[in-house]
Formats: structure tokens, sequence, C-alpha cells
């Protein structure tokens, strides 16, 4: 990777790990200030929706880093997306036509966004690892 | 489309690395498109063809 992809990666990774604290901590505090308090409805719904906001500016992070890719790197991270998109709908849909059919455990949808990312991260590393020898 | 990337590349003695640097592109990227994996966007081609001082049409071919 050249020098100036390199830094913009490097600057990208602690931004990133910045906004996975600030997410957990809003995910701290939302859950320490609704089980200390008495709140009413809407500020349960509100503080229980609060950890979202740093994942929206987390998203936006990511997808300013994609628009600084190369077009190489830029097709990988896109079919990887389409490859855990795909996984992951195909199996919430194969288990919710379960789910109408046999009883089956609860799953939260809350799931649904860390897997996607978690499996497009799988995907772009087997797609890369092709390209992994130098010369 | 089949390239001759690799080819000139060795010529000027540079590694992936070394020419991703020039192109402002990751040596993936340049790996790729020596392996026919990935065919470039024009403004890429261009700028391959404008490293090794060569026309589009002298670096890349269609396939078969």
């Amino acid at each position: 990777m050249s020098n100036e992809l390199g830094k913009n990666e490097k600057k990208f990774q602690v931004k990133f790990m910045i906004h996975i604290a600030m997410f957990l901590a809003v995910l701290g505090l939302s859950v320490v200030l609704n089980e200390t308090n008495n709140l009413s409805l809407y500020s349960t719904g509100f503080l229980a929706m609060s950890p979202v906001v740093p994942i929206i500016f987390m998203l936006r992070l990511v997808i300013n880093h994609y628009r600084s890719l190369d077009e190489y790197i830029q097709s990988v991270m896109g079919e990887s997306l389409l490859w855990a998109v795909g996984i992951v709908g195909c199996a919430a849909m194969a288990y919710g036509l379960l789910a109408a059919m046999v009883e089956v455990p609860s799953f939260s949808p809350a799931f649904m966004l860390p897997a996607i990312a978690v499996i497009a991260g799988i995907a772009q590393v087997i797609q890369l690892r092709g390209d992994a020898h130098e010369e | 489309m089949k390239n001759k990337l690799r080819v000139l590349r060795a010529e000027s003695g540079w590694s992936q690395a070394e020419l991703a640097e020039r192109l402002g592109v990751s040596r993936q990227a340049v790996n790729a498109i020596e392996t026919g994996k990935h065919d470039p966007s024009l403004t890429l081609a261009f700028s391959l063809a404008d490293t090794f001082g060569q026309r589009i049409e002298e670096m890349f071919f269609p396939q078969g």
C-alpha cells in the first residue's frame, strides 16, 4: 500500500476505534441511566436507541473512507458487502420462516449490523487473500 | 483484458509496492491488474500508460 493510503488507513483505524469507544460509552450510560432511574416511556425509548447515534457517525466515517480507497479495494469492499447482506438476509429469512412453523428462541435484530460487518470483513479478507503475495 | 504490466514493471525494476506508490493505489490493486483479476478504469489505465511512457493500446489488449 502506498504511503498516502497507509496514512489514511491508520487515521481511519484510529477514528474507527474512537467511534467504537463512543458507542460503548453511550451504551453503558444508557443502561446505567435506565437501571438507576425511573424514567418515562419516551425517555426509556430514547435511551434505548441512543447508542445508534455514534453508529450513524461511524457509518458516515466508513462511507468517507470507502470513497478515499482505490477502485480495486472499492470493488472488493462492494462485493464483500453484497455477500454479507446476502448471507445475513438469507439466514434471517430462513430463521423467520422456521419460526413461523417451529418454536425457536427469539433473536434480537440488534445483532444484524454487527453480523453484516463481521461477515463483510471475512469476505474481504478471503477476496484479498489471493493478492497477498508481493513481487 | 490482457496486459503487459508485469513485463513493463520488471523492465523498470520496480516492485508492486513501488509502482502502487507512483500510481497512488494499493499494492493489491497493482497485483490484481497484473493477474487480470481486475480491469483498471480508464483514468487508472491512462496513469499506467503515462507512468511507463506507453500508449494504452500498447499496454492493454482485448482477451483472446
